[in-house]
This record gives structure tokens, C-alpha cells and sequence, in this order.
């Protein structure tokens, strides 16, 4: 997913550089981040109305705060863990309670094969599985599988204690479990 | 006891295993997964299942979209109004002072890359040249230039402090401490008394004409999931000194 090490040396370098005030680092950034970034907000999200704009909260939140970030995290980590904070604030103040994303989002004009496959996701069988998961938990499902995190990774992206993170995984391998009969008939006497 | 120290057991190895699963489990707990797999059928059959997920979830297509040509410039442009004592952003939490507003930012926008001695510099003059306010933040995050980190003890308050507004806030229980931290950070409030005995804290915000407006703050407070509660509190009240 992110490179190779020299790529993420290179992410912290010009992460500092962005500290600094250097726009094309900046720039840099931008390329080598949006398309994770949306991923990761439209995974935790899944309202697709409210993606764009919490990307473009994300960017600016990592121009204005890259001054903080003090190296000992790698710099995906702090950037996906500005998303997830992000991503989480928008829910909040759209109101956690209030209509539940839809099933089928309204498809925006021009249609994008990413819009296309992004709507195709939502309702395949994987896709309304997660969207029956909290928010915080799509986010530890995804960071682990999707980006393949270790678990005190995982826990430093979403800003939790480690077992926080071991339980809400716990929980939501559970709850799918029970919304998707393909994951529990695998498991018989199928060895991976 | 030994049943349930059994089910302790799987439920610790059942944990464990989407990270045993891609591959980042550290050497020991894989160790101690490998080992309870060879014997314990039930688990094996939780990490296909497992195993099966993590597939399903990897093999995701990428739904993000190219960004668009114009995108990057739109936000840079965004960036420059705001450096530039442009209008405030709308939300409390991305608020910049105007005094952050000025200098400094235009120095480092035309100086770019040049070296932190010189941006330092300038937000030290800019510091002495428009005089901030008294509420300083201990650590601002939205600063992006190197500045001297002033504290402030808790147990001297500064006088001026309590004519910016104060509020009254309880977090939800079991927030951790690093959230109050991040939440209080943005918001650049400070905390100048308890907490009570009912976990009440009283909180100062930043004041004066360029400030978010109290019921702004108060409705971003309220909105938070770590936030009980939160009231305005008269100025000039006293805080109240920790029990």
C-alpha cells in the first residue's frame, strides 16, 4: 500500500518540510496521500456527500498541524489518524442518529468508474456488512485489512488503547459474522 | 476456574488473530498463536474465518477517484486567503488568531523552504510586534512555525485569563485523558479549575472581538461524544480550586 521504506522515509521528510512551509512538499504530499485518504474517509464515512469535504479538512489539517508531528509515528499513521479524527467529527456534527447513510447513494452526474465501483461496493454483500458497524469500528476493519496495520499501529491511527482496538475488532468480527453466511461457511474444514 | 481461564485463553488468542492473519504479530505472540492453533480446532476454524475476511476486505477495488486538475489549486488558494488576514474559518477548531494571521505566515509562504532560524525569527518579532493575548495556548497546534513552548502552571493562573469567557464542561466518563487533551488543544481552552468531585472542569476560551463566539464553541463542545455537558459560566467567577 505505501512504498517501500525509502518512500516512507521520504514521506517524513517531506512532511517536515511541509512543517517549514514548503509548498511543494506540500504538493508531494497531496499526490502521493488523496487517493488513501478518500479511501480510508469513504470506508469510515460511507456517506458519499460528506467525503469530499472532510478530505479537503484533512489536507488542511495536515498543512496547518505538520508542525507537530514529531517523527516517531510513521507519517501514514499521523496523516490517516488526522482522517479517522476527521472522518469522526463529521459524523458527529451531521449527528450520529440521523438518517442512516443510504443503501443505495443517489449517483452523482458524471458517474466515475470510482463512483461506479464505489456504489457497487456499497451493495455487495461485504459493503452492507460494514455499513451495519460503527464508524470506529469500519475504521479498525479497514486500517487492519485494508492497510495492514499492525494493532499498536491501528490503536495510534484511532487514538485508543490497544485493547480498546482488540475489543472493537472482536465486536465487529462478530457482527459480521452474523450479517454475512460466506465468512461463517468458509471456515469449514478449509484449510488456507 | 480452569473452564474459565480456558475461555480467557481463546478469547486472547480469538483477539489476536486478524493480526496474526496480515502478518504483524510480533515473533512471541505469533509464537503463542501458532502454538494454540496446532491443538485447538475451534480457533482454527475462527482464523479462516478470519482469514477469509481480511480477503475480502483487501481485494476491495480502489473507489477513490483521481483527484481533479484544478483540486490541489483550489485548496492551495484556500491556504493563501487564510494566511493572507483573510476571513476567519468558519469552525472553532480551525480558528486562527489574528495575530497568527499576519507575518509570520506571509514570511514563511515567500520564504519557503529557507530554514527555521529564519521563520523563527520572524514569528519572535511578530510575538513582541502584535502583542497576543493573554490566553495564549500552552502549545498551539495550528502554528506551523517553530515558537518557544510557554507553560503556564495551573496553580498561577494569570489574572487576565479570567476575563475570557469561561465554561463549565464534564466529559463523558472513561474519556481517556489524551482526547480531553486534543479536544481542549483545538479549541485552544485552557483548564483553570477542578475537577470537582462530579468531574465538572472549568475552562477558559480565547476572548476578544476576533474570537469564535461562545454559543459557536458551546455547540461544538456539546456536539462531541466525549462531552457530558458544557455551560457558560458567569465572568469573573472565581474558579473553582481543585479539592
Amino acid at each position: 500500500m505505501s512504498g517501500g521504506p525509502r518512500a516512507k522515509a521520504d514521506d517524513k521528510a517531506l512532511l517536515q518540510r511541509v512543517a517549514a512551509g514548503d509548498q511543494r512538499a506540500f504538493r508531494d504530499l497531496y499526490g502521493r496521500y488523496y487517493r488513501r485518504v478518500f479511501g480510508f474517509v469513504f470506508k469510515v464515512l460511507r456517506q458519499p456527500d460528506l467525503v469530499e469535504e472532510v478530505v479537503d479538512d484533512v489536507l488542511l489539517a495536515v498543512w496547518r498541524g505538520a508542525g507537530r508531528f514529531d517523527g516517531r509515528s510513521r507519517a501514514s499513521t499521523w496523516i490517516l489518524g488526522i482522517a479517522h479524527r476527521q472522518a469522526l467529527k463529521a459524523i458527529a456534527r451531521r449527528g450520529r442518529r440521523s438518517a442512516p447513510p443510504p443503501d443505495m447513494p443517489e449517483p452523482p452526474s458524471p458517474e466515475t468508474p470510482e463512483s461506479i465501483m464505489a456504489r457497487r461496493e456499497m451493495a455487495g454483500e461485504l459493503g452492507r456488512g460494514l455499513a451495519a458497524l460503527s464508524p470506529e469500528q469500519r475504521a479498525v476493519v479497514e486500517l487492519t485489512f485494508f492497510h495492514g496495520l499492525s494493532y499498536r499501529e491501528v490503536a495510534q491511527v484511532v487514538g485508543c488503547p490497544v485493547n480498546t482496538v482488540k475489543t472493537r475488532m472482536f465486536h465487529a468480527r462478530r457482527r459480521l459474522r452474523e450479517l454475512l453466511p460466506e465468512l461463517a461457511e468458509e471456515a469449514g474444514g478449509r484449510r488456507s | 476456574m480452569t473452564a474459565s481461564a480456558d475461555l480467557r485463553r481463546h478469547q486472547r488468542i480469538q483477539e489476536l488473530l486478524p493480526w496474526w492473519v496480515n502478518g504483524t504479530l510480533d515473533e512471541a505472540e505469533a509464537a503463542t498463536v501458532a502454538e494454540h492453533l496446532e491443538t485447538c480446532v475451534q480457533c482454527r476454524e475462527e482464523e479462516a474465518r478470519c482469514r477469509r475476511l481480511g480477503t475480502l476486505v483487501a481485494a476491495a477495488e480502489e473507489i477513490a477517484p483521481v483527484p481533479h486538475p484544478t483540486h490541489l489549486e483550489k485548496l492551495l488558494a484556500t491556504i493563501a486567503e487564510e494566511e493572507g488576514g483573510g476571513r476567519r474559518w468558519r469552525r472553532p477548531v480551525l480558528g486562527l488568531p489574528r495575530w497568527l494571521q499576519a507575518t509570520p505566515a506571509t514570511a514563511r509562504w515567500l520564504l519557503g523552504a529557507q530554514g527555521l532560524a529564519v521563520l523563527a525569527l520572524a514569528a519572535a518579532l511578530t510575538v513582541v510586534l502584535f502583542a497576543p493575548r493573554a490566553s495564549d495556548p500552552v502549545a498551539s497546534d495550528a502554528v506551523t512555525v517553530e515558537e518557544p513552548v510557554r507553560f503556564r502552571t495551573l496553580t498561577a493562573p494569570d489574572p487576565a485569563a479570567l476575563t475570557s469567557p469561561a465554561l463549565r464542561v464534564v466529559f463523558s466518563p472513561e474519556t481517556p485523558e489524551a482526547e480531553i487533551r486534543e479536544l481542549l488543544l483545538e479549541l485552544r481552552a485552557e483548564i483553570v479549575g477542578g475537577p470537582t468531585r462530579l468531574g465538572s472542569y472549568m475552562i477558559t476560551i480565547p476572548g476578544g472581538a476576533d474570537a469564535d463566539p461562545v454559543e459557536l464553541v458551546l455547540d461544538h463542545l456539546r456536539s462531541s461524544p466525549l462531552v457530558r455537558f458544557a455551560q457558560p459560566v458567569a465572568l469573573g467567577e472565581a474558579p473553582r480550586s481543585p479539592e
